[in-house]
């Protein structure tokens, strides 16, 4: 496949491209999802295809096809460098890209047990050992949904400025979904883990205890009663620290946005834009990160970096035309989802450092507060700097104690105005894996935090 | 394309399975971006695959590959028998469908917009661009969206079906950043389109641009109980992760859903019915037969309030031993699931948006909806931030709101629709005009 990729940048280059990377790829998936014990979806195969990003005349161009056959991708290139042409002629502002060293590796993410080893059989026991469990805990689970999801991805970059790198990556996902009914109400919890490992990754847990895990919870959620709304001092989990960061402020340091003149964050490096008792990092070097990556989809090195540090705004996630752009470095925040997508600036494995509060201590202060956990997810605006996202569950603080469960809560606000009202930052410390969504491109990334304590969050219940 | 998707359906039988079905498409796309007033990238995009599915010993096996190599296609075959012999007799699915008679759609595919050059894409980006900069000098940045995608779809299976279908879809999109005085706010608007020459490249850059500039100064509203209008938009964000969910028979036969005992019962407000239209003329998601080669046809979901029927495919129609309904959804690289076609909300009561507007005393209208994916599907339960939010008082639009949430269990906000408006358009799956909801909590 090299071979193709050398031709497409001879060819490209040959017909005026100034610049030119070509991306192939072959990913190897399974999918499988059991519902109360039947196996409800099997998905199993290979997607193969190429995707090349053309710069000519300062404009860019990209294709990609799955269809791998010469001269149906030359004819494509011919079109694609006539393409990036054309657009160069209506550019005030030619695009640029930073310099970079060039790269030629071989990464290879080793797994005991492959995905691309292991049988269907093999694959499908742990999760149907945690449907088995997790559906007789209580007679109150009503359903049970145990998913798992691999994938042993190849690519193989090669860019006309003579970087190669081979990159082979397997995944592992599980999750276990319940649902509980009783007397008339429903509730329903999940749990996610994912690791860049084989099946190896799955020895780590005990089915009886993820089941009991999950069970407990949802049990509790049955007792949950209707949020109130307003604003609250808010305590987050580990989790939901984690997603808020990303969310809220994660997206708003992508150098893409920012060079756009997309994110709140524009003119703000150098300035402060929180309490001084957060510090934030994006870090692409974690060792086992699900979000980690030795070099981004345009072969730059990654590393870790500072976004935040002691509340003041000290750097951006770069890929080489933002770089360009903002006169940065380009630090290898561009990444694909696939060879179908072009490269665009993204986060890796995201957290707030952890501080110095011991958990009872950020909680007995709080008269009447909401101490959320987990998250499903959310959303953000980077423009307007507002953002949304869900908690999986929630308990009311009162005086001091965490007393009675909440159904689902969601916050929202003001990204600069929550960070600023953060007052306390936990001691403890963990990061959890997630899939990111931005431009239709879902990546994994990895978010993570301390507990922390934030005041006057707005709070979307439904009772005054 | 048909002829190898045949030889791929005897070599199934060859190789010993009972039935075999081949879901194929391949597809075209190209894509014009802009980004802060200027044109970024050009994109396109050929892609195709094949998802083969058999019943081997009374076990359901599915394998996909993009390569439609006769090694790739032959390869692809084990591998679905293989996963059939591990999953094992099965203990609802008996069949895949047979052929029925289809109806035709019109308007699926348009050459205007399969051939329209891209060069006038370029152009037309521009030409928006230009549109939403000039509209304002507050707006300091444009970024702006033209694709195109053509393609076509097959479906060939051991009974016989041999379905296969062409489609075309446009889509523009402008989004528009507004800045004064320290304060910044964006807008946004988007038009999909069967038939390119239906795209109104003006109106698209001039609601975004109109919208940033609606939208700056915000002001802070109290946590209050009022009437709460949300766009088509909006509607079309919260009713997909819970209703659509909940109304897919697989989420009710596995007990994840909040409509399982809801069937034959009052479950919104006398005055709505929700029809899925699959034969819609133009229709975003019009099909003549589903994903499993079922005929399509018209499908009364919701009528004056009573939830009639669920979703099904051939499996859960199986399972539940009703009438398939032909809602089979997928991917060639997954194996059927549920979705709506073109679902139509139509409420007895249709006003003008203005009336709308006017009529209410205090309230707040959206155009949509932060964070609706993260609603709880299984309860109905949701929580999330009204998106390009106003404040209306005594009849009049008073000020963008800084900042509103609203929360509740979705079967209840619809029990307090009051009207819809006559600004109906489709967004995804769901065609409506603006809904009015009454008496709803909003924080802010």
């Amino acid at each position: 496949m090299k071979d193709l990729l050398h031709k497409i940048i001879e060819e490209a280059v040959k017909l005026g491209a100034d610049y030119v990377d070509a991306r192939y790829e072959k990913t190897f998936s399974t999918t499988v999802r059991i519902s109360n014990e039947r196996i409800e979806r099997v998905s199993t195969g290979v997607d193969e295809g190429i995707g090349v990003r053309i710069l000519a005349n300062g404009a860019f161009s990209f294709f990609s096809s799955n269809v791998l056959d010469l001269e149906t991708i030359i004819r494509q290139v011919k079109e694609s460098v006539r393409t990036a042409k054309a657009l160069g002629d209506l550019k005030k502002e030619k695009i640029r890209l930073a310099e970079v060293r060039t790269v030629k590796d071989s990464v290879e993410i080793k797994a005991r047990k492959s995905p691309q080893e292991i049988d269907l059989e093999e694959k499908v026991f742990f999760i149907k050992e945690l449907n088995k469990i997790s559906r007789g805990l209580d007679n109150r689970i009503v359903n049970s949904t145990s998913t798992i999801i691999d994938a042993y991805d190849k690519r193989i970059l090669v860019t006309s400025e003579g970087t190669e790198i081979e990159y082979i990556v397997p995944r592992v996902y599980f999750g276990l979904d319940v649902v509980a009914h009783e007397a008339g109400r429903q509730a329903w919890y999940g749990k996610r883990e994912a690791a860049q490992q084989g099946y190896e990754f799955l020895e780590k847990f005990e089915p009886e205890e993820v089941a009991k895990f999950v069970v407990n919870k949802v049990i509790k959620l049955l007792k949950a009663k209707p949020a109130p709304a307003g604003r609250f001092t808010v305590v987050m989990d580990n989790d939901l620290t984690g997603v808020f960061i990303h969310e809220a402020f994660g997206h708003a340091c992508e150098g893409d946005g920012v060079a756009a003149g997309e994110s709140i964050l524009k003119d703000k490096l150098g300035e402060k834009v929180g309490s001084e008792l957060v510090t934030v990092y994006d870090d692409s070097t974690l060792p086992g990160g699900w979000g980690s990556l030795k070099y981004d989809d345009e072969g730059v090195p990654t590393r870790k970096r500072t976004l935040v540090e002691k509340g003041v705004l000290v750097g951006f996630i770069t890929d080489r035309e933002s770089a360009a752009k903002l006169g940065l470095e380009p630090n290898g925040g561009a990444r694909a989802e696939s060879y179908d997508d072009p490269p665009i600036v993204r986060m890796s494995n995201t957290y707030i450092a952890p501080g110095d509060w011991r958990f009872e201590e950020i909680v007995e202060e709080i008269k009447y507060g909401i101490y959320l956990l987990g998250s499903r997810g959310g959303q953000v605006d980077t423009s307007k700097g507002t953002f949304q996202f869900n908690a999986k569950e929630a308990y009311l603080i009162e005086n001091g104690e965490i007393t009675s469960p909440l159904l689902d809560v969601s916050l929202s606000g003001y990204t600069l105005e929550v960070l600023a009202n953060i007052d306390a930052v936990g001691r403890d410390f963990e990061i959890r894996p997630g899939f990111c969504g931005k431009g239709g491109q879902a990546v994994p990334a990895g978010t993570g935090g301390p507990h922390v304590r934030a005041r006057n969050v707005v709070v979307g219940g439904r009772r005054r | 394309m048909m002829d190898l998707l045949k030889k791929v359906v005897d070599k199934g039988d060859l190789l010993g399975a009972s039935q075999v079905e081949v879901y194929a498409g391949h597809v075209l796309s190209k894509t014009v971006v802009a980004e802060k007033g200027e044109i970024k990238m050009a994109l396109a995009s050929r892609s195709r695959g094949a998802g083969i599915r058999v019943l081997y010993k009374g076990g359901i096996g599915f394998a996909y590959t993009t390569s439609l190599s006769k090694e790739a296609l032959e390869e692809t075959i084990k591998k679905a028998i293989k996963v059939a012999e591990t999953r094992g007799k099965d203990p609802y699915y008996k069949t895949f469908p047979s052929p029925q008679q289809t109806l035709s759609v019109k308007g699926l595919f348009f050459k205007e917009t399969a051939e329209f050059p891209l060069d006038e894409m370029v152009e037309k980006v521009r030409y928006m661009v230009g549109m939403a900069r000039d509209f304002d000098k507050r707006i300091t940045s444009v970024a702006s969206e033209f694709s195109i995608s053509c393609g076509e779809r097959f479906l060939v299976n051991s009974l016989g079906i041999e379905s296969s279908e062409k489609y075309s879809l446009s889509t523009i999109s402008v989004y528009s950043v507004a800045e004064d005085k320290g304060t910044m706010t964006s807008g946004y608007e988007f038009q999909n389109e069967r038939d390119i020459r239906k795209l109104d490249y003006e109106r698209v850059a001039n609601v975004a641009a109109k919208m940033s500039i609606e939208l700056l100064h915000p002001r802070k509203i109290e946590t209050n109980v009022m009437e709460v209008l949300l766009k088509p938009i909006a509607v079309s964000q919260l009713i997909r992760p819970t209703l659509i969910r909940a109304v897919s028979a697989d989420n009710v036969q596995e007990k994840r859903s909040f409509l399982i005992d809801k069937l034959g019962k009052q479950v919104t407000v006398e005055e709505l019915t929700i029809v899925d239209n699959p034969l819609l003329e133009e229709g975003l998601r019009s099909r003549s037969f589903d994903a499993e080669g079922v005929a399509s046809r018209e499908l009364k979901v919701v009528e004056n309030g009573v939830l009639k029927t669920f979703l099904y495919n051939s499996y859960t129609a199986q399972r539940a031993g009703v009438e398939n309904t032909g809602h089979a959804d997928r991917s060639v690289t997954s194996e059927p699931a549920i979705a709506p076609s073109n679902l139509i909300f139509e409420h007895k009561v249709k006003k003008d948006l203005e009336d709308l507007i006017s009529e209410t005393e205090k309230g707040v209208i959206a155009n949509s909806v932060i964070g609706a994916h993260t609603a709880n599907p299984v309860t109905g339960e949701f929580s999330v931030a009204l998106g390009e939010c106003m404040y209306i008082e005594n009849g009049e639009i008073k000020y963008p709101v800084r900042q509103a949430m609203v929360g509740g269990n979705v079967l209840q906000l619809l029990g307090k629709i009051k009207c819809i408006g006559r600004d109906v358009r489709q967004v995804g799956s769901v065609i409506t005009g603006t809904a009015v909801f009454e008496e709803v909590t909003v924080s802010g």
